[in-house]
């Protein structure tokens, strides 16, 4: 029985990729090239479109009518998360490729890390008032996070989401991952 | 659909009852998978049964509506007697079985117009959107949970960087645009 559920849960949604193509032609989309020759098999890879979006807006509606009007705004979420493998040397390369194109691009640099070990950028693409899309890539020697919020969307709206979401980054999370490692 | 084919879909609900229930036998499973592979409608039935029982597990509803009530009704429980000839088989080979019967219904959602289509019954088109729904909140949670780590990790970078008494006005500029760097601060704080 544990298989059947399994194997048509999984089938319920359309493939991440399915989704990523919908996606595509959106100005706050984000290419971020051939991820897997740099880091590998993905451990965590979604993609949620607009009408995914628009669903959980609806049954979001009259618990937090706020967020959903912010899910109604958003076209897609997509996200690529590497872990627990080597990383090729030219990944902080790629991280610096992919700065470059956006630039190029018209996003806007907000924070850049630059560490022996660590990369991170975060830039946005701002239209007019409008902001089009976040993206985010956060690169170390253990994890790699690749991720693009496309859409209509205020920054302060964010962390209201995440506060919905009931997110916890507490010390003792941390403490953990540095004891796996 | 004619008043055949209605009888013969109505004939094999006993048999997907049992099949959702675990309690098929292996000539039983072979047989309906034989049937589903020639009667998309019967595929069809299979997946909307599974999600209808699925969801209603999954969203732990206080009480079903009574339309639905009553399309839950019309799965007959009449296997009982066949269900125990199935305690023989080993659980293994039950499994396969189920695969492949899960597998063969999906290859039927994936070539029809899918569960939600006009076919469908209001009830079962809500509860599958609701799975649906669920996913991708899931989904959104993971995806704002790396989000929000990454700020974090960007928050101490700063902190690390800076040192304290410059470090709040950069990130307090900051976090206008990107709030989420400020949860490095709440944490410090807490």
């Amino acid at each position: 029985m544990k298989i059947l559920i399994t194997l048509l849960t999984a089938m319920l949604a359309l493939p991440a990729w399915a989704q990523e193509d919908a996606l595509v032609d959106l100005p706050g989309y984000v290419d971020f090239g051939q991820l897997n020759e740099f880091y590998g098999e993905p451990t965590v890879e979604i993609a949620v479109g607009s009408s995914l979006l628009n669903l959980v807006a609806s049954f979001s509606a009259s618990e937090d009518p706020e967020t959903a009007e912010l899910f109604k705004r958003l076209l897609g979420v997509r996200i690529h998360v590497f872990e627990n493998q080597d990383f090729s040397a030219g990944s902080a390369d790629h991280v610096k490729d992919i700065s470059a194109k956006l630039s190029a691009a018209g996003w806007e640099s907000v924070v850049k890390v630059n560490s022996a070990d660590e990369q991170v950028r975060i830039f946005m693409k701002i239209n007019g008032e409008k902001v089009e899309g976040i993206t985010v890539m956060a690169v170390d020697e253990g994890e790699a996070a690749f991720i693009n919020v496309i859409g209509n969307l205020n920054p302060a709206e964010l962390e209201r989401v995440m506060d919905n979401f009931e997110i916890s980054m507490s010390n003792d999370d941390d403490e953990v991952e540095d004891d796996d490692d | 659909m004619n008043e055949k084919d209605e009888k013969e879909l109505s004939g094999r609900e006993a048999d997907i009852n049992a099949l959702l229930d675990g309690e098929l036998d292996t000539d039983a499973m072979e047989a309906l998978k034989a049937a589903a592979a020639k009667d998309s409608r019967l595929a069809q039935a299979i997946v909307e049964a599974w999600q209808l029982q699925h969801s209603m597990d999954r969203l732990q509803l206080e009480k079903a509506p009574a339309s639905l009530s009553r399309k839950l009704k019309r799965i007959p429980r009449e296997q009982r007697d066949s269900a125990r000839k199935w305690l023989g088989v080993p659980r293994w080979a039950a499994a396969a079985g189920l695969a492949s019967v899960a597998g063969l219904a999906l290859a039927m959602m994936m070539t029809t117009t899918g569960p939600v289509g006009p076919g469908t019954q209001p009830e079962v088109a809500v509860m599958v959107d609701a799975e649906r729904a669920e996913k991708a909140r899931q989904d959104l949670e993971i995806a704002f949970y790396y989000l929000d780590r990454v700020g974090f990790r960007v928050g101490e970078e700063i902190h690390d960087v800076l040192q304290d008494e410059i470090a709040a006005p950069v990130k307090d500029n900051l976090s206008k645009r990107i709030p989420y760097t400020e949860q490095s601060r709440k944490e410090k704080q807490a």
